[in-house]
Formats: structure tokens, C-alpha cells, sequence
């Protein structure tokens, strides 16, 4: 078992210093001292990275075929109001609303972009941006910062289509990442939140395992927008798994060289298009019921798809009029569509999706983009109404300081279509983002945030509620 | 006391009620079930006891506690007979009619006992509760058809006063008998007045339904159809003669994917129901439809036992759906509800959903889910019509 003892540092001039210890923490620190001093596992070494990390553990072989890591001292590189993990089109909406609405902020990212799935997995279109209102009207439901990333992404002439638009990637990353250096959000890259510090029902710190070795961030509130749950899992907060199909996206050039006067052309699949001329995204399937949270699996996947996709692209070239085509670029995200679902205070039903129920505590609208069975009948996508999040599907059963957003927060699982795309994510992560900061503020739980307080902050910051 | 005419007010308006679509459930169309006729032959034809058949048992104790209860207290079809005949111009030269009804009643319970309850068609609340189908599939050549039992009825009775209830009603052929046994038992005990003085016409009709009985399973043995029936329906042939075509689980079934046959070649088929799924599918959880049946035609199922009542098979045709193409799709798989979808490689970097036909029993919902109408369902072919009704057992 891996026991770790958190002491406290404040970061100033990147230099950690220590500043207090918690009575309690003092104890457990002499204690794994005394112990670990008499069975003779301590072991220090100086570290030569930025960080000084104390006690460097030296894991031992155990005989039952297991590792055993010794205890040891992370360094809390710093604390915050807010810290979110995973930089998902949820992750950066979290971290953007909380920064706007006065919380200090941490965005904790293991690739190296921001907008996960939507711009890294190149899943480029920004999915159920409108449904039918009360009136029967087709309009536009994703708004606030969703919105905000669509509109500048627009207007630099890198999203195609009003309704459900398709982005390019790499502006996608630029416009986000322009957006939280703008915001003040503190960006760390390239690190894995490996485990989390329970104590009373709270997130007390996160772990995360960077280059710099082990660190810890303490927070106040602490975001899961990792997409599969990771953090809600580590806090011991109940889940469902859904298996689903895991596929990979790619990105075809010289589409616009295609020759169709060719003797012996024939339409093939080559995707759809994107804002830049020439180029398309090709989605995958890919194959079902996959455990999106098993590494063997996902290992397997990643090698057979890169096979698979430059191998189908030879094909492709191989046809009367697709020589020029070339494979411009595999997504550095596995499309890892579903896993983990939060049971949560409130599970959103599709029922509530298509009865047009409105929740006291909403703190956002999304819409459809897929046709759906209900009531045995089926209704299609521009029938299908808009439905409300309500706060209360954002938060846990007891973690007090934990909010999940992203397409991991608490539905029904014949919900998924319409709640684990790039609309919807941005939508819950805008909504709680805000909520995080106030309850940072006030100093209450997250179940027990203002929610007049909360919407009105939302409406101010142009999301649609109700 | 009240008067019987004034309950039997009361009666047409519950029928009525209960004929009308609405969302009853399992409770639409029930007065049918208060026909001791139809109960009579169903039960003897299906040799099985459906739960609501107690209604028809109990009025069957009332009509032998007072002779011709049905008729003075509940038929709702009797009080438009009686209008009808009330407004008849009295012909002077009365036309003399045999009374047919106790006949027929003989005759179609003897049927039964060959499992064809085919007279029930005739019974007068089968006939009231048909006539309501045009507020449900509309006005059609086949409604109008459906619906015409009720206004010959009332026609005969303007021409005729009294002469469908007295003369040509089975349901009140059963009653006239009840009456004629009670009274020939009575008299029994006294002076012997020989009551049943008609023995050698009923012996006539228990003979021509001897004959029938044996004849009919004969001719119809034609060619068995291939159709999609509702869940728990009787196969081929049985179908056709068990069914009373009374319309309740056509609007009982919540998802409205219950019609009545029309464009079928076999006369014998016509308006028996049939499945289409051009808009809904059967639902997982529904039995409404064996649960209205009076006749046991579609029989009395557990939605546990759906996945052992098959309505038909899927069958995609590859080259409309989206996965041959390379397009995302899942929604065959996401919505079966049985399992029976899988996605498989089907090589050349391919995939393609495929059905596992012991285990899909129909229900439409990957074919009204599919976007591009690649999935139909397909009736099963007679010869291995898995499970069917016959193996679950009536509850």
C-alpha cells in the first residue's frame, strides 16, 4: 500500500518552502518514519530535478509478484482555488469560467493541447449546438463559452457550417489557448493526476506523476474533467462503466485532387470536409464494446488502427483518380468514446431530454444532433427538443469539493449520444466552472453553492439557461 | 327499482367508453369480455382460461339466476336494436322468421370444439366493439367494411323490428336456451310439458357443426401466410379462425404498430392483425395486446417471455447500411433490446452489424432506428416458426 504524507508548500520564485504541517499530518509523518526507519526501506536520495522531491522512493520486488513502494514526501507545488483536470473542451470551459468568475486556477492537461477529443482526437465537429425550443423553433443552444471558441474560430474562417460546425484543429488549439493564457488559468502540461488525498469527504490534494517526478497541487475545489472519471473513481464516488466502440480519426489530404473524369472512378469514403481546402477528417468506427479504461486494450487498438488506417489509405491511392491522396495525420488521442459515468446526485434521464423538463438548478442547454427512439417511436433530430442540465447531475453523492464535468457527469446511459459530445461538454464544464469558483469563495461544499447566485453569474457570462 | 332500459343507458355509455382509442391499456375494449358467448366458445376452442373470462363466467350465473340478463341490462348493440326498431313502420303482414339464434349458438359452440370459434364474429358486442375501429385506422374500404356489422344489424331491425335480437342473435341464442333448460327442468317436477320441442332442429345444427368442425381445417389448409403478427399470436391458420377481428389490440398497442390485414389475398386472413413497423416497434416492456385479446388469438404473455415470442426476424442489406460505407452508425446495436445486434469485421477494414437470428424475435426497433432503412424485418417461415406462442403457457 502506498501511504504518502502531504506537507504543505507555497510556491514563490519556484522555490518551495515549507510553511505549515497539520498536527494530524505530523503524526502519519512520524509514524511512517519510525516504521519505515526500522524496517530499513528508507531510503534517500538527492533528486537532480527542478523540484526537490524528499524521501525518493526506492520500490522493492515483493515475492507475491507485486512491487512494493515505500512511503514518501510529495511536495505540494502549490495551492488554488480551483484545479481541474483534464483539458477536454469540458477541462478548458471549467478552467475559464472559474478564472472569469475570480477563482485562481489550474489546468492540469496529460497531452500536450488543449481541447482533447475535439481538436487531439480530431472529433472536429462541435456537435447539438441547436434544437427545437417551446415554440417549435430550430435554434441555437450552446452559447457562453462554447459559443465564445466557435465565434472566434468562425471568424478566422476555421469552422464550417452554422449548425454543428466542423473546426480546425490546430485553430482550435490556438483560439483555447490563446483564451486561458488571456484568463490568467495556470496551464501545466504533460502530467497525469495518478491519485487524489481524501480526508473527510474532500479532495485535500491531487497527485500528479510529470517529468519534475511526483508533485501534488492542493485545491479547494476540484474539477473531474478527465472523460473517463479518473479522479471521480479515485474519490471513491460510485460509477457506471459503459463499454462502447473506440475508434481513431484521421485527416486525408489533396482531397481536392481527387479526379473524377478517371476511367474507372468510383465514389469511396474519404470523409468529410474541413475549413481547410483539401483536406478532410475521416472518422472510425472502430471496433465495440472495448474497455476504454484497460491498458492492454487501449495498446492493442493504437497499434491496429495506425495499420489499419495507412494501409486503407494505400488502398485508397491505389484507385483510378485517388493518387494524390496522402494521410496528412493520425489523431494523438485514441477515440475512447465512452467509459466511466458518475452516478451523481441527479441522473438526467432522456426522458428529461425530450419533454422539454426544466430543473430548478440548470446551468445549461444543449441540444441533439442524432435521431433517437422514445416512447417506441422515432423522433427525428429536428424534432427533438432542447434539454437543461441541471447542476445536481454535476455533483457527487459526498466528495464535498469534487465536480465532474465532461462526458463523464450523471446520465442514463440511453442518454450517451447526445451527452458525450463536444456541445454538451462545454456546456457542463462552463456551468460548473462557475459554480467551483463561488464555492471556492464562499467556503461551502459544492452541493451547497448558491444557485440563484450561480445562474445569474452564468446568464452574465451569456450562457443559456433556461 | 331502477328500470332495466335506464341500465342499460348506463351500459352503452361504459361500452362505449371502452371502445373509444383511448390510452386504456389493457382495459380497452373490455366490455367484450363480458359476452358469455364469447367466452363459451373461446374457452372451449382454446382450452385455456384467461383472467378476464371471469367476467363472461359471471354474467353467464346472472343470465341463469334471471333469465335473459344480458339482454335487458347490458347489450349496448340491443338499445340501437330497439331504437332502430321503434322507429320501423309497422307492416301489417308481419314477415315470419324463424328464430335462428339458439341454432346458431349450438352450432358454433360445437364448431369450437374443433377450435374454430369462428361464429363469435356474429356476437353483438363483437359487432358493437368493431364497429369503433374507423375512430382509430380511419376511414378505409376495409373500415367501412369492419364496420358495417353493426348497421346491418340496425338495418335489419328497421325492416324487421326485433328481429336481430329474437331471431338471429347467438348471444342471445344462449340465453333463449338457458331459459328453455331451466324451464324443462322445472317441468319436470310437475306436469310434463316436453319444452325442448325443437330437438330435431338443434340436433340439425350440432350435426352441420359436426361437419363443419371436420370439413373447414381441410379447405383452408391452402397456402400458411407468411405475416408479422403481434407477439404471442397464434400461427397461421388458427389465427384466422380464432381471431374475432374485434380490433382491441389495435388500439390497445401503445406504439399504434398493430394494423388490420387488408391487401391479403386469403379472405380468411382479412382484418386479422398484422405488425408494421413504419414509424414504432414493438416495446420491451408492453403486453397489452395478448392482454385485451378476448379470444386468445394473440395469447396472454409475461413481457419476461418477450424474448420467446417472435414477431420475425431482422435482415440488413449491406449495401445500404452506413458501416459498409465507413460511416459511424451503432444504432441497430444501441437500441435492440434483446442483444441480438452485434458489429462484426467483415473484412477489408469493414464492419457490419450483424443479427443473431436465435435470439432476435422481431421487434422492429433496429429497423425504425436505422438511418437509412437498411434493416427490415421479415416474418419467419412457417416451417421453423421458433418458440411461438404454443410454448409459452397462458397466465
Amino acid at each position: 500500500m502506498i501511504i504518502f504524507s502531504i506537507t504543505k508548500y507555497s510556491v514563490s520564485n519556484n522555490c518551495p518552502k515549507y510553511i505549515i504541517m497539520k498536527r494530524r499530518t505530523f503524526l502519519t509523518n512520524l509514524a511512517i518514519l519510525g516504521s519505515s526507519t526500522a524496517l530499513g526501506i528508507h531510503c534517500k536520495r538527492t533528486g537532480d530535478g527542478s523540484i526537490d522531491t524528499p524521501g525518493d522512493p526506492a520500490p522493492s520486488l515483493q515475492t507475491s509478484g507485486t512491487i512494493k513502494e515505500p512511503s514518501q514526501e510529495i511536495p505540494i507545488i502549490a495551492e488554488t482555488d480551483v484545479l481541474v483536470i483534464g483539458a477536454g473542451p469540458a477541462g478548458v470551459a471549467a478552467a475559464l469560467a472559474a478564472s472569469r468568475t475570480g477563482a485562481s486556477t489550474y489546468l492540469v492537461e496529460r497531452y500536450n493541447h488543449l481541447g482533447g477529443l475535439w481538436t487531439g482526437g480530431l472529433v472536429l465537429p462541435l456537435l447539438s449546438t441547436h434544437a427545437l425550443d417551446k415554440t417549435n423553433h430550430f435554434r441555437q443552444v450552446i452559447y457562453g463559452i462554447g459559443d465564445e471558441i466557435a465565434q472566434n474560430l468562425r471568424e478566422q474562417g476555421m469552422a464550417i457550417s452554422e449548425v454543428n460546425p466542423v473546426i480546425d484543429p490546430e485553430a482550435g488549439k490556438y483560439v483555447m489557448e490563446h483564451m486561458i493564457r488571456e484568463s490568467g488559468v495556470n496551464m501545466l502540461y504533460h502530467c497525469w493526476a495518478s491519485n487524489v488525498v481524501v480526508e473527510d469527504d474532500m479532495i485535500r490534494a491531487v497527485i500528479l506523476e510529470s517529468k519534475s517526478g511526483r508533485v501534488a497541487l492542493a485545491s479547494k475545489v476540484v474539477f473531474d474533467c478527465t472523460g473517463d472519471g479518473d479522479i471521480l473513481k479515485l474519490a471513491g464516488e460510485n460509477f457506471d462503466i459503459m463499454n462502447y466502440h473506440i475508434g481513431l480519426v484521421h485527416r486525408l489530404g489533396n482531397i481536392d485532387r481527387i479526379d473524377r473524369t478517371r476511367e474507372g472512378f468510383r465514389e469511396l469514403n474519404v470523409g468529410g470536409p474541413t475549413p481547410i481546402p483539401g483536406v478532410n477528417w475521416v472518422n472510425m468506427q472502430g471496433k465495440h464494446d472495448q474497455d476504454g479504461l484497460d491498458l492492454f486494450t487501449l495498446s492493442k487498438l493504437q497499434q491496429e488502427y495506425r495499420i489499419e488506417i495507412w494501409e486503407k489509405t494505400q488502398e485508397i491511392k491505389s484507385q483510378p483518380g485517388y493518387e494524390d491522396i496522402f494521410l496528412l495525420d493520425t489523431a494523438s488521442q485514441l477515440g475512447v468514446r465512452m467509459s466511466r459515468i458518475l452516478k451523481g446526485k441527479y441522473q438526467l434521464s432522456l426522458k428529461d431530454t425530450m419533454t422539454y423538463r426544466t430543473f430548478d438548478d440548470s446551468i445549461g442547454i444543449s441540444g441533439a444532433w442524432i435521431d433517437v427512439l422514445y416512447d417506441g417511436r422515432r423522433v427525428p433530430v429536428r424534432e427533438r427538443p432542447l434539454w437543461q442540465i441541471p447542476y445536481r447531475s454535476l455533483v457527487p453523492q459526498k466528495t464535498s469539493n469534487l465536480l465532474v464535468a465532461g462526458r463523464c457527469f450523471s446520465f442514463e446511459k440511453a442518454l450517451v449520444e447526445d451527452t458525450r459530445i463536444i456541445g454538451t461538454c462545454l456546456v457542463t464544464g462552463h456551468g460548473a466552472g462557475v459554480a467551483a469558483a463561488l464555492a471556492a469563495r464562499s467556503g461551502n461544499t459544492v452541493q451547497q453553492v448558491d444557485i440563484k447566485e450561480l445562474q445569474k453569474i452564468l446568464v452574465d457570462q451569456n450562457a443559456l439557461i433556461a | 327499482m331502477i328500470k332495466p332500459s335506464r341500465i342499460r343507458l348506463v351500459s352503452l355509455a361504459l361500452a362505449l367508453l371502452l371502445c373509444l382509442p383511448l390510452p386504456l391499456g389493457v382495459f380497452t375494449g373490455l366490455f367484450v369480455w363480458l359476452s358469455p358467448f364469447i367466452m363459451l366458445n373461446t374457452l372451449i376452442a382454446q382450452k385455456g382460461f384467461l383472467v378476464f373470462n371471469l367476467l363472461g363466467i359471471l354474467v353467464l350465473l346472472l343470465i341463469i339466476s334471471k333469465n335473459m340478463f344480458f339482454c335487458r341490462y347490458l347489450c349496448p348493440a340491443g338499445v340501437l336494436c330497439d331504437t332502430a326498431s321503434g322507429m320501423a313502420r309497422r307492416r301489417n303482414g308481419k314477415i315470419k322468421l324463424p328464430a335462428f339464434g339458439k341454432s346458431i349458438a349450438i352450432f358454433s359452440i360445437i364448431l369450437s370444439l374443433f377450435g374454430i370459434p369462428v361464429m363469435i364474429i356474429a356476437d353483438p358486442l363483437n359487432i358493437f366493439n368493431a364497429f369503433f375501429d374507423f375512430t382509430h385506422s380511419g376511414l378505409s374500404a376495409g373500415t367501412l367494411l369492419k364496420t358495417s356489422g353493426l348497421l346491418i344489424i340496425v338495418l335489419i331491425n328497421l325492416f324487421i323490428p326485433h328481429s336481430w335480437c329474437h331471431k338471429f342473435c347467438p348471444l342471445g341464442g344462449i340465453q333463449f336456451l338457458i331459459a328453455d333448460i331451466k324451464l324443462s327442468l322445472k317441468n319436470k317436477e310437475g306436469y310434463s310439458k316436453p319444452a325442448f320441442s325443437r330437438n330435431r332442429r338443434y340436433l340439425l345444427s350440432g350435426i352441420l357443426g359436426l361437419g363443419a368442425g371436420i370439413l373447414i381445417p381441410r379447405v383452408l389448409k391452402a397456402k400458411p401466410q407468411a405475416v408479422l403478427r403481434p407477439p404471442g399470436s397464434l400461427p397461421g391458420d388458427e389465427m384466422k379462425l380464432i381471431c374475432m377481428r374485434c380490433g382491441n389490440c389495435l388500439k390497445a398497442c401503445p406504439t399504434n404498430i398493430i394494423q388490420p390485414l387488408t391487401d391479403s389475398g386469403d379472405l380468411m386472413n382479412l382484418f386479422t392483425p398484422l405488425v408494421s413497423f413504419s414509424q414504432s416497434y414493438c416495446l420491451t416492456d408492453c403486453n397489452h395486446c395478448g392482454s385485451v385479446c378476448p379470444t386468445g388469438a394473440i395469447q396472454r404473455f409475461k413481457t419476461e417471455d418477450k424474448h420467446q415470442l417472435f414477431i420475425g426476424t431482422a435482415f440488413v442489406d449491406p449495401g445500404l447500411c452506413l458501416l459498409t460505407q465507413n460511416r459511424e452508425c451503432d444504432r441497430c446495436r444501441f437500441y435492440c433490446d434483446y442483444d441480438a445486434v452485434s458489429i462484426a469485421n467483415s473484412g477489408n477494414f469493414s464492419v457490419i452489424p450483424v443479427i443473431n437470428e436465435e435470439i432476435c424475435v422481431g421487434c422492429g426497433a433496429c429497423q425504425v432506428a436505422c438511418p437509412t432503412r437498411a434493416i427490415v424485418i421479415y416474418p419467419l417461415e412457417p416451417k421453423n416458426q421458433k418458440g411461438m406462442a404454443s410454448q409459452v403457457s397462458i397466465s
